[in-house]
Protein backbone atom coordinates (compact mmCIF):
# COMPACT_ATOMS: atom_id res chain seq x y z
CA UNK A 1 0.00 0.00 0.00
CA UNK A 2 1.30 3.42 -0.90
CA UNK A 3 1.46 5.66 2.14
CA UNK A 4 0.02 9.15 1.92
CA UNK A 5 -0.57 9.34 -1.81
CA UNK A 6 -3.64 8.44 -3.73
CA UNK A 7 -4.16 9.24 -7.37
CA UNK A 8 -7.21 8.47 -9.26
CA UNK A 9 -9.54 8.41 -12.19
CA UNK A 10 -10.44 11.51 -14.06
CA UNK A 11 -13.44 12.36 -16.13
CA UNK A 12 -12.77 14.84 -18.87
CA UNK A 13 -15.28 17.59 -19.43
CA UNK A 14 -15.24 20.65 -21.62
CA UNK A 15 -12.91 23.00 -19.77
CA UNK A 16 -12.41 21.20 -16.54
CA UNK A 17 -12.16 17.67 -15.34
CA UNK A 18 -13.06 15.90 -12.19
CA UNK A 19 -10.35 14.12 -10.24
CA UNK A 20 -11.37 11.58 -7.68
CA UNK A 21 -9.42 10.26 -4.71
CA UNK A 22 -10.23 7.70 -2.03
CA UNK A 23 -8.48 7.83 1.31
CA UNK A 24 -7.57 4.70 3.30
CA UNK A 25 -10.32 5.58 5.73
CA UNK A 26 -12.79 4.97 2.96
CA UNK A 27 -13.68 8.64 2.55
CA UNK A 28 -13.64 9.73 -1.03
CA UNK A 29 -13.29 13.23 -2.42
CA UNK A 30 -13.58 14.94 -5.76
CA UNK A 31 -11.96 18.05 -7.03
CA UNK A 32 -12.69 19.71 -10.32
CA UNK A 33 -9.64 21.25 -11.89
CA UNK A 34 -9.93 23.68 -14.75
CA UNK A 35 -7.66 23.76 -17.77
CA UNK A 36 -6.44 27.21 -16.85
CA UNK A 37 -5.26 25.88 -13.49
CA UNK A 38 -3.32 23.11 -15.19
CA UNK A 39 -1.75 25.53 -17.60
CA UNK A 40 -0.67 27.86 -14.83
CA UNK A 41 0.79 25.08 -12.67
CA UNK A 42 2.75 23.85 -15.65
CA UNK A 43 4.18 27.26 -16.37
CA UNK A 44 5.09 27.66 -12.70
CA UNK A 45 6.83 24.28 -12.83
CA UNK A 46 8.84 25.40 -15.82
CA UNK A 47 9.89 28.56 -14.06
CA UNK A 48 11.06 26.73 -10.97
CA UNK A 49 11.44 22.99 -11.61
CA UNK A 50 12.23 22.29 -7.95
CA UNK A 51 8.67 23.10 -6.96
CA UNK A 52 6.33 20.64 -8.57
CA UNK A 53 3.13 20.79 -6.57
CA UNK A 54 0.48 23.36 -6.00
CA UNK A 55 -0.51 23.03 -2.40
CA UNK A 56 -3.91 24.19 -1.27
CA UNK A 57 -4.53 24.74 2.41
CA UNK A 58 -7.16 26.38 4.52
CA UNK A 59 -6.23 28.79 7.28
CA UNK A 60 -8.31 30.65 9.76
CA UNK A 61 -8.52 34.29 8.83
CA UNK A 62 -10.19 36.61 6.39
CA UNK A 63 -13.51 38.27 7.00
CA UNK A 64 -15.58 35.10 6.99
CA UNK A 65 -13.62 32.81 9.28
CA UNK A 66 -11.54 30.71 6.93
CA UNK A 67 -9.45 31.49 3.92
CA UNK A 68 -7.90 29.60 1.06
CA UNK A 69 -4.16 29.66 0.59
CA UNK A 70 -2.02 28.49 -2.26
CA UNK A 71 1.68 27.90 -2.61
CA UNK A 72 4.09 25.93 -4.74
CA UNK A 73 5.96 23.26 -2.79
CA UNK A 74 8.67 20.79 -3.66
CA UNK A 75 7.21 17.72 -2.03
CA UNK A 76 4.97 16.14 0.52
CA UNK A 77 5.07 17.30 4.10
CA UNK A 78 6.39 14.79 6.62
CA UNK A 79 3.82 13.43 9.02
CA UNK A 80 0.81 14.75 7.15
CA UNK A 81 -1.68 12.79 5.15
CA UNK A 82 -1.76 14.50 1.81
CA UNK A 83 -3.63 13.62 -1.30
CA UNK A 84 -2.21 14.24 -4.75
CA UNK A 85 -4.68 15.15 -7.44
CA UNK A 86 -3.01 14.56 -10.75
CA UNK A 87 -4.16 15.74 -14.11
CA UNK A 88 -2.30 16.23 -17.38
CA UNK A 89 1.08 16.48 -15.74
CA UNK A 90 0.05 18.93 -13.06
CA UNK A 91 -0.22 17.90 -9.46
CA UNK A 92 -2.25 19.47 -6.71
CA UNK A 93 -1.51 18.62 -3.12
CA UNK A 94 -4.24 18.83 -0.51
CA UNK A 95 -3.95 17.70 3.08
CA UNK A 96 -6.70 15.69 4.69
CA UNK A 97 -8.07 18.47 6.88
CA UNK A 98 -8.23 20.89 4.01
CA UNK A 99 -9.92 18.28 1.87
CA UNK A 100 -12.78 18.11 4.33
CA UNK A 101 -13.28 21.83 3.76
CA UNK A 102 -12.91 21.94 0.00
CA UNK A 103 -13.96 18.48 -1.25
CA UNK A 104 -16.21 18.83 -4.27
CA UNK A 105 -14.96 22.31 -5.19
CA UNK A 106 -13.54 23.57 -8.42
CA UNK A 107 -9.99 24.88 -8.54
CA UNK A 108 -9.63 27.66 -11.02
CA UNK A 109 -7.04 30.16 -12.11
CA UNK A 110 -8.63 33.50 -12.66
CA UNK A 111 -6.87 36.04 -14.84
CA UNK A 112 -8.36 39.50 -14.75
CA UNK A 113 -6.68 42.79 -15.39
CA UNK A 114 -6.73 43.79 -11.75
CA UNK A 115 -5.84 40.42 -10.27
CA UNK A 116 -4.56 37.04 -11.31
CA UNK A 117 -4.55 34.10 -8.98
CA UNK A 118 -5.82 30.66 -8.05
CA UNK A 119 -9.30 30.35 -6.63
CA UNK A 120 -11.49 27.75 -5.03
CA UNK A 121 -14.93 28.17 -6.49
CA UNK A 122 -18.27 26.42 -6.12
CA UNK A 123 -17.36 24.95 -2.75
CA UNK A 124 -20.29 22.83 -1.62
CA UNK A 125 -19.17 23.01 2.02
CA UNK A 126 -19.04 26.78 2.24
CA UNK A 127 -21.61 29.46 2.62
CA UNK A 128 -21.14 32.21 0.10
CA UNK A 129 -18.52 34.07 2.06
CA UNK A 130 -16.62 37.18 1.28
CA UNK A 131 -17.10 38.61 -2.17
CA UNK A 132 -13.37 38.53 -2.80
CA UNK A 133 -13.57 34.73 -2.87
CA UNK A 134 -10.58 34.07 -0.66
CA UNK A 135 -12.53 33.85 2.56
CA UNK A 136 -15.48 31.67 3.46
CA UNK A 137 -17.47 30.24 6.35
CA UNK A 138 -18.69 26.69 6.68
CA UNK A 139 -22.26 25.67 6.05
CA UNK A 140 -24.06 24.50 9.13
CA UNK A 141 -24.74 20.84 8.90
CA UNK B 1 -10.53 117.93 22.02
CA UNK B 2 -7.45 115.98 21.50
CA UNK B 3 -9.57 112.89 21.29
CA UNK B 4 -11.95 114.34 18.71
CA UNK B 5 -9.09 115.39 16.58
CA UNK B 6 -7.59 111.96 16.53
CA UNK B 7 -10.96 110.51 15.58
CA UNK B 8 -11.20 112.80 12.61
CA UNK B 9 -7.67 111.99 11.65
CA UNK B 10 -8.45 108.36 11.81
CA UNK B 11 -11.59 108.50 9.72
CA UNK B 12 -9.90 110.51 7.00
CA UNK B 13 -6.92 108.26 6.85
CA UNK B 14 -9.28 105.29 6.72
CA UNK B 15 -11.27 106.70 3.84
CA UNK B 16 -8.04 107.13 1.94
CA UNK B 17 -7.41 103.46 2.25
CA UNK B 18 -10.77 102.28 1.01
CA UNK B 19 -10.35 100.31 -2.14
CA UNK B 20 -12.64 101.78 -4.81
CA UNK B 21 -13.66 98.28 -5.82
CA UNK B 22 -15.34 97.75 -2.46
CA UNK B 23 -17.67 100.72 -2.91
CA UNK B 24 -18.39 100.01 -6.55
CA UNK B 25 -22.12 99.60 -7.24
CA UNK B 26 -23.61 96.14 -6.77
CA UNK B 27 -23.48 94.09 -9.89
CA UNK B 28 -20.34 95.85 -11.03
CA UNK B 29 -17.39 93.59 -11.53
CA UNK B 30 -14.90 94.19 -8.77
CA UNK B 31 -11.36 93.63 -9.94
CA UNK B 32 -10.14 90.46 -8.25
CA UNK B 33 -6.76 90.16 -6.71
CA UNK B 34 -4.77 87.72 -8.78
CA UNK B 35 -4.46 84.62 -6.65
CA UNK B 36 -1.84 81.98 -7.23
CA UNK B 37 -3.65 78.87 -8.45
CA UNK B 38 -3.70 76.22 -5.77
CA UNK B 39 -1.48 73.34 -6.63
CA UNK B 40 -3.54 70.48 -7.99
CA UNK B 41 -3.54 67.39 -5.86
CA UNK B 42 -2.17 64.37 -7.68
CA UNK B 43 -5.13 62.10 -8.25
CA UNK B 44 -3.15 58.90 -8.44
CA UNK B 45 0.43 57.90 -7.88
CA UNK B 46 1.68 55.04 -9.98
CA UNK B 47 4.62 52.98 -8.82
CA UNK B 48 7.24 51.61 -11.20
CA UNK B 49 5.87 48.10 -10.81
CA UNK B 50 2.35 49.21 -11.63
CA UNK B 51 3.56 51.22 -14.61
CA UNK B 52 5.51 48.33 -16.08
CA UNK B 53 2.53 46.03 -15.61
CA UNK B 54 0.24 48.49 -17.37
CA UNK B 55 2.73 48.72 -20.22
CA UNK B 56 2.69 44.94 -20.39
CA UNK B 57 -1.10 44.91 -20.44
CA UNK B 58 -1.15 47.47 -23.20
CA UNK B 59 1.26 45.54 -25.36
CA UNK B 60 -0.65 42.28 -24.74
CA UNK B 61 -3.77 43.78 -26.19
CA UNK B 62 -3.89 42.93 -29.89
CA UNK B 63 -5.50 46.23 -30.96
CA UNK B 64 -3.44 48.36 -28.63
CA UNK B 65 -3.36 51.19 -31.14
CA UNK B 66 -7.02 51.80 -30.47
CA UNK B 67 -6.65 51.78 -26.69
CA UNK B 68 -6.25 55.02 -24.79
CA UNK B 69 -5.21 53.54 -21.47
CA UNK B 70 -6.61 51.71 -18.50
CA UNK B 71 -9.51 52.96 -16.50
CA UNK B 72 -10.09 52.71 -12.78
CA UNK B 73 -13.55 52.77 -11.33
CA UNK B 74 -15.16 51.79 -8.06
CA UNK B 75 -18.22 49.62 -7.69
CA UNK B 76 -20.48 49.34 -4.72
CA UNK B 77 -19.78 45.74 -3.93
CA UNK B 78 -17.61 43.63 -1.71
CA UNK B 79 -18.05 43.13 1.99
CA UNK B 80 -16.74 46.54 2.90
CA UNK B 81 -18.48 49.00 0.65
CA UNK B 82 -16.53 49.57 -2.51
CA UNK B 83 -14.11 47.67 -4.63
CA UNK B 84 -11.92 48.69 -7.53
CA UNK B 85 -12.59 47.81 -11.13
CA UNK B 86 -10.11 48.06 -13.98
CA UNK B 87 -10.52 47.82 -17.70
CA UNK B 88 -9.15 49.09 -20.99
CA UNK B 89 -10.61 52.27 -22.44
CA UNK B 90 -10.79 53.58 -25.96
CA UNK B 91 -10.43 57.34 -26.55
CA UNK B 92 -14.16 57.86 -27.12
CA UNK B 93 -15.01 56.31 -23.76
CA UNK B 94 -13.14 59.00 -21.89
CA UNK B 95 -15.38 61.91 -20.93
CA UNK B 96 -14.40 65.46 -20.11
CA UNK B 97 -14.88 64.99 -16.37
CA UNK B 98 -12.73 61.90 -16.09
CA UNK B 99 -9.30 62.47 -14.65
CA UNK B 100 -6.39 61.40 -16.80
CA UNK B 101 -3.13 60.67 -15.05
CA UNK B 102 -0.03 60.33 -17.19
CA UNK B 103 2.96 59.14 -15.30
CA UNK B 104 5.95 56.96 -16.03
CA UNK B 105 4.86 56.52 -19.61
CA UNK B 106 1.44 55.09 -18.88
CA UNK B 107 -2.00 56.57 -19.01
CA UNK B 108 -4.56 55.86 -16.33
CA UNK B 109 -8.06 57.26 -16.51
CA UNK B 110 -10.03 57.66 -13.30
CA UNK B 111 -13.76 57.61 -13.71
CA UNK B 112 -15.43 60.82 -12.54
CA UNK B 113 -17.55 58.88 -10.05
CA UNK B 114 -14.50 57.18 -8.60
CA UNK B 115 -12.34 60.28 -8.40
CA UNK B 116 -13.48 61.43 -4.96
CA UNK B 117 -12.83 57.99 -3.51
CA UNK B 118 -9.49 57.54 -5.15
CA UNK B 119 -7.78 60.96 -4.86
CA UNK B 120 -4.28 60.60 -3.42
CA UNK B 121 -4.16 56.84 -3.80
CA UNK B 122 -0.97 55.00 -4.61
CA UNK B 123 -1.38 52.34 -7.22
CA UNK B 124 1.05 49.46 -6.85
CA UNK B 125 1.44 46.06 -8.42
CA UNK B 126 2.37 43.07 -6.32
CA UNK B 127 3.60 39.98 -8.08
CA UNK B 128 4.51 36.71 -6.45
CA UNK B 129 4.59 33.25 -7.97
CA UNK B 130 1.02 32.37 -7.06
CA UNK B 131 -0.82 35.58 -7.63
CA UNK B 132 -0.29 39.00 -9.06
CA UNK B 133 -2.55 41.93 -8.43
CA UNK B 134 -2.85 45.67 -8.40
CA UNK B 135 -2.89 47.07 -4.88
CA UNK B 136 -4.36 50.45 -4.05
CA UNK B 137 -3.03 52.22 -0.98
CA UNK B 138 -5.87 54.59 -0.42
CA UNK B 139 -5.51 57.29 2.25
CA UNK B 140 -9.26 57.96 2.11
CA UNK B 141 -10.20 54.45 3.14
CA UNK B 142 -11.23 54.18 6.75
CA UNK B 143 -11.18 50.43 6.68
CA UNK B 144 -10.73 47.52 4.35
CA UNK B 145 -11.96 43.99 4.08
CA UNK B 146 -9.73 41.25 5.42
CA UNK B 147 -8.77 40.26 1.93
CA UNK B 148 -7.98 43.87 1.00
CA UNK B 149 -10.27 43.86 -1.97
CA UNK B 150 -12.94 46.22 -0.75
CA UNK B 151 -12.85 49.37 1.37
CA UNK B 152 -15.08 52.01 2.89
CA UNK B 153 -14.60 55.75 3.17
Amino acid sequence: MIPCRYFSVQTQQAEESQVHATLPSGQSYDLRITDKTIKKIRSLMQKDPSKKYLKIFVDSGGCSGFQYNFKMVNGLTEGETEVVFKRDGAEILVDETTLEFIGGSTIDFKAEMIKQGFEVIANPNAEVGCSCGTSFSLKEK
Amino acid sequence: MQRNFSDVQHSTSHSNFIDPSVISPPGGSAPKKPRAPREKKVALMITDQAASRIKELMSDKPDSGNIYGVKIDVRRRGCNGYSYVMDYVTPDQVTKLDEVVEERGVRVVIDKKALMFVVGTEMDFVDNEIKSEFVFNNPNAKGTCGCGESFHV
